[in-house]
């Protein structure tokens, strides 16, 4: 029934995160979103959760008896924090970039050189003085930016990006590495602090008069099982954090680390000073989600991703509309004549390129005559 | 039978970013050809360039950018539920600055410039007449 109702492609209110193309889910109405295998990040908070049970009603109950109550404050503070770090990083959007129009697509196509066959479009532009060029995603159909990279696991192309890290279930980028590091700083204390208390637990109730080593290994079992816990996480996290706090200090991404990007050449992110560096990465500006998941869709953009033609073409689930975004090969065919031109060429040279040809051209008139070619290729496939 | 138009009623163009000064968000301030008779070179680089300071006002990284990270911190981000961030009011000021250029300058000449929040800062969308 609900299928019959859509195909009446009348136009109504729909938020924008209906046709997001990555793999995430989106939950709450556009509010959170998680990855599409939340199973890791459930057990990590599950482990999370049954140390911080155990802890609270035997180790620290004993010792904030036995010692002073303030020992139990620190962790308290401290589980809370990862609690609220883990779900930041691992449930806002970590900097996506929202995959753009075919208009959009088609303009920037055109305005650069056709590319060398066999490659994906290109752009040439200057960066810190040095020209590069920014090759164009063959997913997401947008020129990559400097520090930009796709994740093949959520299927969408994410700014500043760092890794995909399968325990938070979210890639760790631009807009949530702040979360992800703090989590990791959060949970080794937490980690050290525990298991420190836990051998205080066990020592403290083996050296009571009348017990034995064996007694308060007996009596602490609890102890014994959070310290098994944290003695694994501890060890995985000593280099893991360590690791990041030495791309922090040197302004660097987990990416470019692997990649060797600044291996011949200076990091301009990198200011001298290793303070500021922290300063920029840990409080540096709130940058906003661009995906705009609770805004409605303009009728235009709704005529496009729900549109009649769009159903003809076996389009209308938009994770299939993105893995095959229309191209400028596709839509205008004499824009990239594939085989031989149609005009005859007078020239002595044999491999002369013949995508030159349509540069004199602008953009808006080709645009223009891309129209009916539009409709032509939607309705009749 | 109704599809997608690339071209609605308007041309477009888009202006592309500028990664000169790095990955932060700056717009390429050259007038696009296609607009050469309708708007004047140095009234649209005069706008675009306001759009450049605005963005880059909201990336600067000043002692008010690290007192708001600190303070964040010290709430567990809970602060950002009741009080918008900095970035967000500098881009809703973008939005209230091209509706307000729109208004007094650009659509007399028949163009429209489009808040770039629209198309994910990647470009500005820029709807003229001929």
């Amino acid at each position: 029934m609900s299928q019959e109702t859509d195909l009446t492609n009348e136009f109504k209110p729909t938020r924008k995160f209906k046709i997001f193309g990555g793999r995430n889910q989106i939950l709450c109405n556009g509010r959170c979103m998680t990855s599409h295998q939340p199973a890791v990040l459930i057990m990590t908070f599950f482990l999370l959760i049954i140390v911080a049970i155990l802890f609270f009603s035997f180790d620290a109950r004993y010792l904030a008896i036995r010692l002073n109550p303030v020992i139990v404050i620190p962790p308290i503070i401290s589980i809370a924090y990862m609690v609220i770090f883990l779900l930041k990083s691992a449930c806002i959007d970590p900097g996506i970039i929202p995959k753009p129009m075919p208009d959009e697509i088609v303009y920037f196509e055109l305005k650069n050189p056709p590319p060398p066959k066999g490659h994906s479009p290109q752009w040439a532009t200057e960066y810190f003085g040095n020209e590069i060029t920014l090759k164009q995603c063959t997913t997401c159909k947008l020129y990559k930016p400097p520090r930009t990279s796709h994740c093949s696991t959520c299927n969408v192309c994410i700014e500043n990006f760092d890794h995909h890290c399968p325990w938070v279930g979210n890639c760790v980028a631009k807009r949530n590495y702040r979360y992800f590091y703090l989590f990791g700083f959060t949970t080794l204390f937490t980690c050290i602090y525990v298991s420190g208390c836990n051998i205080l637990n066990v020592v403290l109730t083996a050296t009571d008069p009348g017990n034995g080593i064996l007694d308060g290994l007996k009596v602490a079992a609890a102890s014994l099982v959070q310290f098994a816990i944290t003695g694994f996480v501890l060890w995985s996290l000593i280099g893991l954090v360590g690791y990041h706090t030495l791309l922090i200090a040197q302004a660097k991404t987990t990416n470019e680390a692997i990649k060797k990007t600044y291996r011949n050449r200076r990091n301009p992110y990198c200011h001298a000073n290793i303070f500021v560096n922290f300063c920029n990465i840990l409080c540096g500006p709130f940058f906003p989600s661009l995906l705009a998941n609770r805004k409605f869709l303009t009728p235009e953009e709704f005529e496009f991703y729900y549109g009649r033609g769009v159903k003809t073409y076996g389009m209308q689930n938009p994770f299939l509309l993105m893995m095959k975004p229309p191209t400028v090969e596709n839509l205008i065919p004499e824009a990239y004549p594939r085989q031989e031109p149609t005009q005859p060429v007078e020239s002595s040279d044999e491999n002369n390129d013949t995508t030159n040809e349509v540069k004199p051209l602008t953009a808006s008139k080709l645009l223009s005559s891309a129209t009916p070619l539009l409709d032509d290729t939607i309705v009749s496939s | 039978m109704a599809t997608f138009n690339i071209v609605p009623e308007h041309n477009k163009v888009f202006l592309s970013r500028d990664y000169t000064n790095g990955t932060a968000c700056r717009f390429n301030m050259e007038l696009p050809t296609e607009l050469r008779n309708n708007v004047s070179e140095s009234q649209f680089k005069d706008t675009v360039k306001h759009i450049n300071d605005i963005f880059a006002e909201a990336e600067r990284l000043s002692c008010r950018s690290y007192m708001e990270g600190c303070l964040g911190c010290l709430t567990a981000y809970t602060i950002f539920l009741c009080v918008r961030t900095h970035y967000e009011k500098c881009v809703d000021r973008v939005a209230l600055y091209i509706v307000q250029q729109n208004k007094d300058v650009y659509e007399p000449l028949g163009v429209k410039i489009c808040d770039p929040m629209e198309r994910g800062l990647r470009c500005i969308e820029i709807q003229y007449c001929i």
